[in-house]
C-alpha cells in the first residue's frame, strides 16, 4: 500500500504545502464611533473576519464592513473560494480608537493591521479603501515580497488588469461600473482556483459561477499566469519558511544543519513529484552557519529550483 | 570548586585544619588548660618518623593520603547538559565530573602515650562528629547536601585498614587510622551550546522554462 504511506509521511512532516497565505478584503469600513464602539471581547471579534466556505455573513459583519467588501468576499466563497477574512469597523475600532477618527485613516490602520497578520498572503483593497490607503498598499508591496497586493481602481473604458511588478497589480473598472467588488471576489477565487495543492495536486478544483478555468473579462491569461506563478512561489518560500521554524532555538550544530536539508531536500523532491518544480532543471539546498561574529546564531538555508510550466500538469483520474 | 586543579590538596588542607584545631581543643581539655598546638603534617609518616628525636615531647600528628581510587557508584560516563547561569555563564554541555575516594592515613608521633592517645581519640571523633567535609566554597551541582539549607561537603568517613603501616613501607607497626573523602574531579572538557535564533531563507525560484502566456 505504498499510496497511504507516502501520504501518512506527508501529515507527520513539518514541512507542508502551505499555499499563498491568507486573502483578506478590505473595503469601506462602518463604525458605531464614539463611546459606544464595541469592544473586542470575544475572539473572533480581536481580528478581522474569518469566513469560510458555508459560513453566514451576519448583520454585525455586515453592519461593519460595507457592502463592497461583503460583495467581493461572497462572490469569493461563492466561487469555492475556501476562507477568507474581511476587515470591519468594530476591529479597526478596537486597534486604534484615535486614529479611527477619519476614514483614510481607519484604511491604512486596517491595512497595516492585516499586513502584519502571521499569515497574511494576498490583501485585496476595495472601494474608498483602495482610494484611502493606496500609497500604503504600493510601498507594503515594495517592502514586503510574501504579500500581493490587489487594489481597485476607476477609470478607462473597460475593466482591465495591470501588474505593478511582482506582487501588486492594479484592477481598473470604468466609472460606475457596479459590479466591481464582486468581479475582484471573483478573480481571486479564480486564482485560487489555479493554486497548487498537494493533496490533489493535479486535479483543478471546480469552481462555480465562471471562476477558476474560465479568465475574467479585463484580465489576460499572461497577467493571470504571473498572477498565478506568485502564488506558487510563495506559496513553496511559505512552505519552507513556516517548515523549519522548529529549529529555532535548537542547538546550531552540523547535526541539524544536515537534518533541515534532509527534510527540505525531501520535500523538494515530492514538490517535483507533485508536478511543481521541474524535474529537468534539479534543485539545490545548502543549510550553513551564518558568516561573520555578529551573526553567531543565525543559520542560511538557500534553495535554488525552478517550477514547471503550469501547463505541464498532468492530470489524473480519480 | 569551579575548575580549579587543587580539589585534593584542598580537601587534603581541610582535613589536616580539621584534625588539627579538634586535637589541640581535646589536649588542652585533657591537660586542663591550655594545651600546645598539635601540627598536623601532609607528609609520608616515614619522613618525621625518621626525626622522632627531633620531636621529642611535641605530639605530631600526619596525614598521607595513601590511596585514590574511582568511586564506581558515582561513575557516568558521556556529557551532561550545563544551564547558563544569570552571572553569564556558557550554557553548554560538561564532561561528567569524575569522583573519586581519597584515603587517608592518620598517626601520631612524639609526645606521651596519653597524648598520642588523646589525638587519635580526637581526630576519630572529629571525623564521626563531620560527616561532610565543608571546603568553604560549596560542593559542585549534584554534589551531596548541594540543595539550598542542607548541609553541604563532601561525605567524610572512618574505615577499617590494618595493612595500611606495610603499604607505607613501614618496618614495624604503627597505630594507623583511615579516613575516605569522596570528592569530585570536574572534567575540563566543555562544549558550547549555540542555539539557532535566527534564519536566512534565501529562496531562488526561477520561473518555468516556458514564460507564462507565451506559446505552449
Amino acid at each position: 500500500m505504498p499510496a497511504p504511506c507516502a501520504r501518512e509521511a506527508t501529515r507527520s512532516s513539518a514541512l507542508r504545502w502551505r499555499g499563498a497565505g491568507e486573502i483578506a478584503f478590505l473595503g469601506s469600513l462602518r463604525f458605531t464611533g464614539g463611546d459606544d464602539a464595541p469592544e473586542a471581547a470575544a475572539s473572533d471579534e480581536a481580528g478581522p473576519r474569518r469566513l469560510a466556505a458555508g459560513d453566514r455573513i451576519d448583520a454585525t459583519l455586515r453592519s461593519g464592513a460595507g457592502p463592497d467588501a461583503i460583495t467581493a468576499a461572497e462572490a469569493f466563497l461563492g466561487a469555492a473560494g475556501r476562507a477568507c477574512v474581511v476587515a470591519h469597523g468594530a476591529w479597526v475600532e478596537a486597534l486604534a480608537p484615535a486614529k479611527a477618527a477619519t476614514p483614510a485613516e481607519a484604511a491604512r490602520t486596517a491595512l497595516s493591521a492585516l499586513a502584519e497578520r502571521d499569515d497574511a498572503g494576498m490583501i485585496v483593497l476595495i472601494g474608498d479603501s483602495a482610494g484611502q490607503a493606496r500609497d500604503l498598499a504600493l510601498e507594503i508591496a515594495a517592502r514586503r515580497e510574501d504579500i500581493f497586493i490587489l487594489i481597485e481602481a476607476r477609470g478607462g473604458d473597460a475593466p482591465s488588469l495591470a501588474l505593478a511588478g511582482e506582487n501588486a497589480a492594479t484592477m481598473r473598472f470604468p466609472p460606475g461600473y457596479a459590479d466591481a467588488p464582486r468581479d475582484l471576489g471573483l478573480l481571486v477565487a479564480s486564482l485560487e482556483a489555479g493554486d497548487f495543492s498537494e493533496e490533489k495536486p493535479f486535479l483543478e478544483r471546480t469552481a462555480r459561477s465562471g471562476a477558476g478555468a474560465d479568465p475574467l473579462r479585463g484580465v489576460s491569461k499572461r497577467e493571470r499566469d504571473a498572477m498565478r506563478l506568485w502564488r506558487r512561489k510563495e506559496g513553496l518560500r511559505r512552505s519552507l519558511d513556516r517548515g523549519t521554524r522548529w529549529a529555532l532555538l535548537e542547538a546550531n550544530r552540523p547535526f541539524l544543519r544536515r537534518r533541515i536539508e534532509r527534510e527540505v531536500t525531501a520535500f523538494l523532491r515530492r514538490m517535483e513529484d507533485l508536478g511543481l518544480l521541474d524535474r529537468a532543471a534539479g534543485f539545490s539546498v545548502e543549510c550553513s552557519r551564518a558568516g561573520g561574529a555578529a551573526e553567531s546564531g543565525r543559520i542560511e538555508l538557500d534553495v535554488k529550483a525552478r517550477l514547471a510550466p503550469l501547463e505541464g500538469r498532468r492530470p489524473v483520474k480519480a | 570548586m569551579g575548575d580549579r586543579p587543587h580539589t585534593l590538596h584542598d580537601v587534603s588542607r581541610r582535613l589536616a585544619l580539621l584534625l588539627e584545631g579538634a586535637m589541640t581543643q581535646g589536649l588542652s581539655e585533657l591537660s586542663d588548660g591550655e594545651g600546645e598546638k598539635v601540627a598536623v603534617l601532609l607528609s609520608h609518616p616515614l619522613d618525621p618518623f625518621e626525626e622522632d628525636d627531633a620531636l621529642g615531647k611535641r605530639t605530631t600528628a600526619i596525614l598521607y593520603p595513601i590511596r585514590i581510587v574511582p568511586e564506581r557508584g558515582l561513575r557516568r560516563p558521556g556529557m551532561s547538559y550545563v544551564p547558563p547561569s544569570p552571572g553569564g555563564g556558557a550554557e553548554g554541555f560538561r564532561g561528567e565530573t569524575l569522583w573519586v575516594r581519597m584515603r587517608f592515613v592518620f598517626t601520631v608521633a612524639g609526645g606521651s602515650l596519653e597524648g598520642q592517645l588523646g589525638a587519635v581519640e580526637a581526630a576519630l571523633r572529629t571525623v564521626h562528629d563531620n560527616p561532610l567535609l565543608d571546603l568553604g566554597d560549596g560542593p559542585p551541582d549534584g554534589a551531596p547536601g548541594a540543595a539550598g539549607g542542607e548541609p553541604r561537603g563532601y561525605p567524610l568517613r572512618i574505615v577499617d585498614d590494618p595493612e595500611s603501616w606495610k603499604d607505607l613501607g613501614l618496618a614495624e607497626h604503627r597505630l594507623l587510622i583511615a579516613f575516605e573523602v569522596t570528592v569530585p574531579i570536574e572534567s575540563s572538557r566543555f562544549e558550547p551550546f549555540e542555539r539557532v535564533t535566527g534564519r536566512d531563507l534565501q529562496v531562488e525560484l526561477a520561473g518555468p522554462a516556458h514564460p507564462p502566456g507565451g506559446p505552449s
